[in-house]
């Protein structure tokens, strides 16, 4: 005489049925955590890479110094000849030179690094006697500008 | 928390760096030096400076501007503070025509002489 054990044995057949179960509400808590625990940090992570970028470009930006050692208006090329010198903390490049708030064309690309200075040359007419507003406007938005007379 | 820490050692270093920025800008508002003389040797020029501020100033450049040449000459001099020194050229011979003598200083400050 055979005995099956699904009909005969229920209370064994009950105890396994709430083992599974148990085991499957425990995988759902680990799934639950590490799921929470994934989203957490790609979130900080992404919080933290955000910071950095954000204040990366606020330190450099407040770290430009730019000096206009000198400005020649040279009778020779016809051009005016800025001499600039940088003394911050960051490689600078000029994106645009505004002569009478006029753009102009000038050597570029023009960039200067840490403790360097160098000729911009400025393809601008000018005529002798007369004021001009030379405005250098570095990429990170900075100005350098004032009058000059020419001789 | 790893991230909360990073966070504010970034934010924290922007505060710093502006804060040294702050710094570099008092300095260099501060520091005044002045051309007090200029005159010629059979070597070149000698140009008199006075250093009226409280921080030592490093002299970076000398500029000989003339009518029709402007000429940059890299100097390397320092003056402490309230000194007076004499910065020399050599090689230097300053033209004819009216010109401007200029010194510059590593902070990026410009003393002007004009020599009659």
């Amino acid at each position: 005489m055979s005995h099956c054990g699904f009909c005969c044995n229920g209370g064994l057949w009950k105890m396994q049925l709430t083992k599974a179960f148990r085991e499957k509400r425990a995988v759902t808590s680990v799934l639950s955590s590490l799921l929470l625990t994934i989203v957490a940090v790609a979130a900080m992570s992404l919080a933290t890479a955000a910071t950095y970028v954000i204040t990366t470009n606020m330190r450099e930006s407040m770290s430009e110094r730019l000096v206009v050692e000198d400005v020649w208006f040279n009778k020779h090329t016809g051009t005016i000849d800025i001499y600039l010198s940088n003394t911050g903390k960051v490689a600078v490049h000029v994106s645009n030179v505004y002569v009478n708030h006029s753009a102009q064309v000038f050597n570029t690309p023009f960039q200067l690094a840490l403790s360097s200075s160098s000729w911009l040359h400025v393809n601008a007419s000018w005529n002798t006697g007369d004021l001009y507003y030379i405005d250098v406007v570095t990429s990170r938005g900075m100005h350098i500008a004032s009058y000059y007379k020419t001789p | 928390m790893l991230s909360l820490v990073l966070v504010t050692i970034i934010v924290g270093n922007v505060f710093l760096w502006n804060f040294q920025m702050n710094q570099f800008d008092v300095e260099r508002l501060r520091e005044d030096v002045k051309i007090t003389g200029v005159f010629t040797t059979t070597e070149g020029v000698v140009v008199t400076l006075t250093n009226n501020s409280p921080y030592t100033a490093h002299i970076v450049a000398l500029w000989v501007v003339g009518e029709d040449n402007h000429t940059r000459y890299a100097v390397n001099a320092y003056i402490s503070p309230g000194e007076e020194a004499q910065v020399e050229q050599n090689n230097v011979f300053l033209p004819e025509d009216p010109l401007i003598i200029k010194i510059v200083t590593e902070r990026g400050n410009i003393a002007v002489y004009a020599c009659s």
